[in-house]
This record gives C-alpha cells, structure tokens and sequence, in this order.
C-alpha cells in the first residue's frame, strides 16, 4: 500500500498516472480520505510551493504537480466527509475590462486552487459589474484583480472604486497584479495588497486570511 | 546540428589571392629569424637565408602545411579532461587570461598582482565548466623574484589544475625543466605520444622572430609538443593600415612559424592564431575593442579553417574597460560572437580580462563565464527535440490555450539555457534578495568558489615530490 510518503512524493514528481493509483490504493488500504488530502497532497503542494520559490522547481512542473492535484482529489471526493473539505478560502479572480492577457492570472489560479483556495475564474475583460454580482453571490475572501497593460491600469482603479460604492468593500481583501503593477500603484488605488508572482500570490492569500 | 553557418569575411575566392599574397611576401621578402639554429635547417630545407632574413620557397610552404596535422588530442593529468582541437572538435575551447599585471575586484580595487592572485584565478579556472585548459599565467605573480617564477607558477599551475595545459614563450632550458617536471606527474616518456601543453609563440611584427620564441618552437616540436603562433600586430603600426594587407602579413608570420616547427617535427602540432588588432590610431596605442579588428582575424580563421585544416586560436574576451563596466560587456561580448561564430577552435584572454590585457578581475571571470556560456549555446544551434515541428501539438492546444501545462514542456523545461550570473527575476524578488546588481552577484560567486576549491589536485607524496624539485633546481 501506498504510504503518504510515497503519495507526496508522485504529487511533487507530477506523475498523474502514479498519483492516482497510489491514492486509490491507500484508499483501498483504509486509510482515511481526509488524511491523504492534508497530510499527503496538501502538504505536498506547500512543499511544491516553498520550491518554486527557491527556484529549486519550474513553473511547468509545479503545474504538473498542481494538475495531479486535481486529479486526486477527484478520486478522494466521493469519500470526503464535510469536515473533510475545509476549503483555505474563496477567491474571485479575473482580468479587467479591455485586458486580454492571462497567462500570469491563470497561474495564479492554478497556485491558489493548489494552495486549496475555491477560485472563481472569471476570465478575462471582466466588466466591473461581473466583480460585483460574483462577490455578491459567491461572498469570497479575496477579489483578485489582474492587468498586463499599462492602458489598462484605470480599470483597476474603477474597478476598486465601484467595489467600494458599491458597499461591497468591506467584506473582501483586493489584491492586485500584473506586470506593470506595483506595491505603490496597488496603495494608491486602496488595494490591500500586491503580489508579484504566483507563488508569492498563493502565500499573501493564505497570510492575509490566517 | 551546429548553427548552418560560420561568420565569414570574405568570399572563397579571396582566399588564394591571399595565399598567393603571402606566397610572394615569403619568397620575395622573407622574415628575419634570430637563431642560428634555425637559420641552419632553413638552409637545410632549401630556403634562401641572407644574414638574419630568410626567404621561404613555395615548395616549403606547402610541403610544411601538408604535414601539419588538422586536429590535435591535447592530453590532461586527468586524461577524462583531454581535448581535441581543430577538425572533429564539438565545441569552442576555452583558456584562462593571460600576462595581466594587476589584479582587479570590487573590494580592493586595482593592485599590483600577486602569487595568492594568481593562485586564486588557477582555482577558477579548474573549476570551470566553461574553462576546458588551464596553465597560461593569469596575472603576474609580481611579488615572487624573478628568476624563480618559471618553476613557481609552474608548480602552482600543476598543483591547482589537471587540465590540459597551456604555457608561454621561455627560454629552451627552462623548457626542458619544466617537461621533465611535468613527466614526473605523468610518468616519464609520456609527452613523447601524449601532447598535454602548448605554448604561445609570438612573432615580432612585421615579419620577425627573436630568439626565445624560436627556442620556444623548436623544443616543443622537439617534444612532440604543440605551438600556437600568434601574430599580434597593429594595423597601421606593425602591419599595413589595409585590412586585408593586415591579414596577409600576419599570414606570412603565423606560416613561418609553422614552416620552422615542421622542419624540427613533421607533424608537430600546430595552432593558427590571428590576433591583429586595429589600435587607436589617435595615439597609436593598442586597444582590442574595436570592431574592425577581427575584420582581419576571420578573414585568417577563413584561411585556416578552409584552406590550410589547421586548429585555430583567437583572443576573443578583448576589452578596453578598466573596470567590469558595461563598456567591458559590450566589447567582450562583440568579440566572443566574432571569434566563436568565426569558427575559432581556442578562445583566449577571455575570462577575467580588462584594459587592453593589463588587468584582470575576478569578478569579470565569473560573467565572462556567462557570456561564453551564451555564444556556446548559441551556437549548438537547433538540435534533438527541438527539430520537431509540433504541427499537432499546435493543433491541440489550439487558439489562446496554453503550452504551459503540456507535458512536452515539463519534460524539456529544464533543457532552457540559463544563467549564471544575470538575474532573472522579477524586480520585488530582486529587490527582496539584497537587490545586487551584476558586479556584486559576481563578487559573491567566485568568493563562493574560492571556498569551495580544493587546496591542491595532487596527492600529496607528489606534491612534495614537485616541490622537492622546485626547491632544488633554485638552490
């Protein structure tokens, strides 16, 4: 039978196939599904995480790993209990009106559903009013907002401001990025924060809500 | 598959209308030899000797360059590092800097160089995935006397490194010590079927030797060893101002060092080695930064290379700069992509070097380790997986989807070029890991280095026993 060990292990190898027959295997071996979830694969994914980090990992591996991790929970899910899914929190993401860039937004996305966030992807020209009636129906944690243009850049502030009158602000954390963003572009438009990558994006998430 | 292409100056046809050129300057004009020795076995060989100047006959020249050999296996003391140079060779081969007088870096500045200098840039070098022969004498040991250097560095240089080795003009006694010294790491008689070390012989431009280097050739060929005959001449001082005029003279030098070796030994290995510079003509000093310069040593690496089968050499790291400024990056990396892309066999005076070959810094070895990384990958060109043309592969991701995530990027992510000096990463990380610009990077690498190198390559009973030896021979 497959130990956690060995399971954390394919997940940081990214070896989907591998993954899932572990997984199965410890499953069919008793072993509880929330255990493999927070002590096997999420535990494998922080370690995926702090490598990226170092540099000790590319980003196309750590995308291999994250999409093993979809592909595990899949198989845990029928057998995970409420307590089970204790979710790191939710996230609406997208990039603004009149941007269609999202290379940089989709890793986030990847980094952060790994991390076991739920994101809500609304893609790309996201009309302000599509932020609003998301964080309206799906109350997230974090509103993430993503420009690669500078002419874009407004759009992060109007999108901040009508968060703001729309009484919406107070219930969620704005985070920014994109290439040209910054610290000081994210304070001047009342962001609560900025995060230059996806790594550092995934962690600030999770710090920002502890 | 190698790039398709070198950089070449000129057309095919040019080139025996040089040969021709340097045809006549050897038999109409000849080249002065200090030696009687060697002006003996000129005559010998049917050359036309008149006092010092020598007139070299056609047949000579061609019965010479027959017998010179278009690739070379230079041997190491770890014979895993041996290499082979000229035809059949799979990548540039690189040298460390050579007879630089100060020694140069970020925390002490511009000095007068020492042996712990010298020492220091020998760990470098041995070091170095880039650096595949060591020896030459990086920075001159200033503060060892003077009669004591040739068997001091050589010591060092063997104690630091098991490289393939590459050594300096010297008298032909210190020569001859200097063998024997090495076969006693070796074994004795191994240089007879192993070259291992080659010097670098330069004529006295225009159109001279003088007697150590012709010591100098004569005893390597002696010792089966090879020669790198180097012209440096300056156009417009010691060589026509005419480019190509420039190139024909220092043809005419280089071919008669190479006639000289294959009259002591057919056969013994020769290094063509253009290395003509256009200096500032507003003082008439040497500068190697120029442009033009290898305007003239690509048309001779074009000689050499199509017409002759010979392995070449060419000093290819030149800079004026007199810190690792980014003028010392513009200049170095202009003629790297020269001298590599030209098809040069051996790379020298490129690893550390600045000002016009009087300094040399440590820090600039470290990101001359990076550029020559570059141009090497460049020049790999395209090959294995990324000849397929991925018609499929586009098809399958279609339209704004993403090859990120395709395991045919996971699986060759790793195979990217990347460096090792040049920061890569976002401005915020940059700034978060002490925000160190080149220089700084640089300084802290090859302190790193230091560190970790070996104090010696040698066990130690023959340590002593090299040391013995050194000890003995100064008295």
């Amino acid at each position: 039978m497959a130990d956690l060990k060995t399971i954390t292990e394919t997940l940081i190898a990214g070896d989907d196939e591998a993954l899932v027959r572990n997984v199965q295997e410890a499953l069919d071996g008793g072993m509880k599904a929330g255990t493999i979830l927070s002590d096997a694969l999420i535990a494998g994914m922080d370690v995926v995480g702090s490598r990226m980090e170092s540099g000790e990992m590319y980003i196309p591996e750590v995308l291999m790993s994250a999409m093993c991790m979809g592909a595990a929970v899949e198989v845990l899910k029928p057998f995970l209990s409420e307590g089970d899914t204790t979710s790191a929190g939710t996230v609406v993401i997208g990039t603004v009106k009149g941007d269609l860039h999202d290379i940089g937004k989709n890793l986030v996305v990847m980094m952060m559903q790994s991390a076991g966030f739920e994101v809500i992807d609304l893609g790309v020209d996201v009309e302000v009013e599509t932020f609003l009636e998301a964080i309206r129906e799906k109350k997230p944690n974090i509103v993430g907002i993503s420009a690669l243009l500078t002419t874009t850049m407004p759009m992060m502030k109007s999108t901040v401001d009508q968060i703001s009158e729309s009484g919406l602000r107070d219930g969620v954390k704005i985070m920014v990025g994109g290439a040209p963003v910054d610290q000081a572009f994210a304070d001047a438009i009342g962001a609560d924060a900025y995060a230059a990558d996806a790594g550092s994006a995934s962690k600030l998430a999770k710090a920002m809500l502890a | 598959m190698a790039l398709a292409n070198r950089i070449n100056v000129v057309g095919s046809d040019e080139l025996s209308r040089i040969h021709e050129a340097t045809v006549q300057v050897l038999e109409t004009t000849g080249v002065e030899f200090k030696s009687d020795e060697a002006l003996a076995l000129f005559r010998e060989n049917g050359a036309q000797v008149d006092g010092h100047r020598v007139k070299i006959p056609r047949a000579l020249l061609e019965k010479s360059l027959g017998t010179a050999p278009s690739s070379i296996t230079l041997w190491g003391r770890d014979e895993k590092k041996c290499v082979t140079l000229g035809e059949g060779q799979t990548r540039t081969h690189v040298e460390p800097s050579n007879g630089c007088v100060f020694t140069h870096d970020m925390d002490r500045g511009r000095r007068s160089s020492t042996l712990a200098d010298l020492i220091d840039f020998y760990k470098l070098a041995h070091q170095s995935s880039v650096c595949t022969i060591s020896g030459a004498i990086p920075v001159e040991p200033n503060d060892v006397p003077i009669e004591e250097r040739h068997l001091r560095i050589f010591f060092e240089t063997l104690k630091h490194t098991d490289k393939p080795l590459k050594r300096n003009v010297q008298p032909g006694h210190e020569i001859e010590e200097m063998f024997e010294m090495y076969e006693l790491a070796v074994g004795k008689g191994y240089l007879a079927d192993h070259p291992s070390i080659y010097a670098s012989v330069n004529p006295l431009s225009p159109l001279a030797f003088d007697t150590e280097p012709i010591e100098t050739i004569m005893t390597y060929a002696r010792h089966h060893q090879p020669v790198t005959v180097l012209s440096c001449a300056l156009a417009g001082i010691s060589a026509p101002m005419s480019l190509l005029g420039a190139a024909v003279l220092q043809n005419s030098e280089i071919l008669s060092g190479l006639v000289l070796s294959q009259m002591v030994t057919p056969g013994a290995g020769v290094i063509y080695a253009p290395a003509t510079a256009v200096p500032n003509m507003m003082n008439a000093q040497y500068v190697t930064g120029s442009p033009e310069s290898h305007l003239i040593n690509i048309v001779n690496l074009q000689m050499a290379l199509e017409l002759y089968h010979l392995p070449t050499r060419t000093m290819a790291g030149l800079n004026d700069a007199k810190v690792p400024d980014a003028q010392a990056g513009f200049e170095t990396m202009q003629n790297l992509m020269q001298c590599m892309l030209g098809g040069s066999h051996i790379i020298n005076e490129c690893l550390g070097v600045l000002d016009s070959i009087m300094t040399n810094s440590f820090e600039k070895f470290i990101m001359d380790e990076e550029m020559i990384s570059r141009v090497l990958r460049f020049m790999k060109g395209v090959e294995g997986f990324h000849t397929d043309l991925s018609t499929e592969l586009i098809d399958a991701i279609g339209p704004q989807g993403s090859f990120l995530m395709h395991p045919t990027t996971m699986k060759n992510c790793r195979t990217a070029w990347r460096p090792t000096v040049s920061d890569w990463e976002n401005h915020e990380k940059w700034e978060k890991q002490g925000a160190e610009d080149a220089m700084t990077r640089a300084n802290r690498i090859y302190k790193e280095r230091l560190a970790a190198c070996p104090e010696s390559t040698l066990d130690p009973e023959l340590e002593a026993e090299l040391s013995a030896f050194v000890e003995k021979r100064l008295g």
